[in-house]
């Protein structure tokens, strides 16, 4: 397991709801709960922190959901209790799922891959664990293709990255990278806010 | 107060503050005579370093971050570089230096949402940079 990384989100657990709590989970509810509500099948969530995502879940579904920080997951325990179906929450980094190949029907991220430290290694295992045909659905933040906005997250991220997310990361580039086929791309707010829905191929094992 | 007014006033608020910030404390530490480039390169990361603590102190919290984030940067940016270029070239006072930061903070988040109206929806494959 990654140390650093999980240092850093244990050490942000804390203070983590009085950051995104009220403005971004408002700003963000009816895209988080339209992009939730395919949740369908063998379902694997990551990374849960510290459950503000819970209340845009679709009721009785079974979840297993991964996040690298123990102590995000201890403030999450009241959400995931108040869930109405399941979720079985597990400390778990990206990087080394402790999962067989093939196993889920669709996968959701929620603002993590703005934080993997290896991102193309960890969808790369996001692949193996879904199951070909399966869906990857993720609602992240990434770096912006248009000036001026683009020279302001890089030169942002460098203190950004020491307190949580980075700000100017290609995700949409590494899924495809990872191997899967982007079925859909969904800006946001400008090209920074996104959606990406991306299968992986049925031919692929 | 319904979502969407909450936050077109929060978006106007913490644009208006940013750069009247950003504005008076270049204006307080740049002096009528200094290099105006020198002046426009130190205000620059002053201002957006002002951004960034009222953001993560203030505003993030209650308005969202990226949403909020961008426009700000972009307003401390301006507002530190121009405000402090104006009061390195001629007498100005405190209140039009404001002033001045606070408009430049309302004319960044309308660039700044013109922009997400353009580019907002589905993206092309070649914007996805795929």
């Amino acid at each position: 397991m990654d140390q650093i990384t999980k240092r850093k989100w244990d050490k942000a657990a804390k203070s983590f709801d009085y950051m995104a709590g009220i403005g971004a989970e408002k700003r963000w509810a009816p895209r988080k709960r339209a992009l939730f509500s395919h949740m369908d099948g063998e379902i694997l969530f990551l990374a849960l922190g510290t459950g503000l995502d819970i209340e845009f879940f679709p009721e009785h579904k079974t979840i297993t959901a991964i996040d690298i920080s123990a102590r995000m997951l201890e403030v999450a325990k009241p959400r995931i209790a108040d869930y109405a179906g399941t979720i079985n929450a597990l400390e778990m980094d990206v990087h080394d799922l402790d999962f067989p190949d093939n196993h889920f029907d669709q996968i959701y991220t929620s603002c993590t891959f703005c934080s993997v430290p290896q991102p193309v290694e960890g969808l790369k295992t996001l692949y193996r664990v879904l199951k070909p045909g399966g869906k990857l659905r993720m609602f992240e933040h990434t770096g912006s293709h248009f000036q001026p906005f683009k020279f302001m997250m890089d030169i942002m991220t460098p203190i950004s990255g020491k307190l949580g997310p980075e700000m100017n990361r290609n995700t949409t580039e590494n899924v495809s990278l990872a191997g899967f086929r982007i079925l859909a791309v969904e800006n946001i707010y400008m090209d920074i806010v996104k959606t990406i829905t991306a299968e992986k191929p049925e031919q692929s094992t | 107060m319904s979502d969407r007014l909450y936050f077109l006033f929060g978006d106007i608020v913490s644009n208006l503050v940013t750069g009247a910030l950003a504005a008076l404390v270049c204006h307080l530490m740049v002096s009528l005579g200094w290099n105006m480039i020198l002046a426009m390169l130190i205000g620059m990361p002053v201002g957006m370093f002002l951004a960034l603590v009222l953001g993560l102190l203030v505003f993030y919290r209650h308005f969202g971050v990226n949403e909020v984030m961008v426009p700000t940067m972009l307003t401390g940016m301006l507002s530190g570089m121009l405000i402090s270029m104006l009061v390195a070239m001629q007498p100005v006072s405190v209140l039009l230096s404001t002033g001045l930061g606070a408009a430049i903070g309302l004319i960044c988040l309308g660039f700044c949402n013109y922009c997400d109206s353009l580019i907002r929806g589905k993206a092309s494959k070649s914007e996805n940079g795929v």
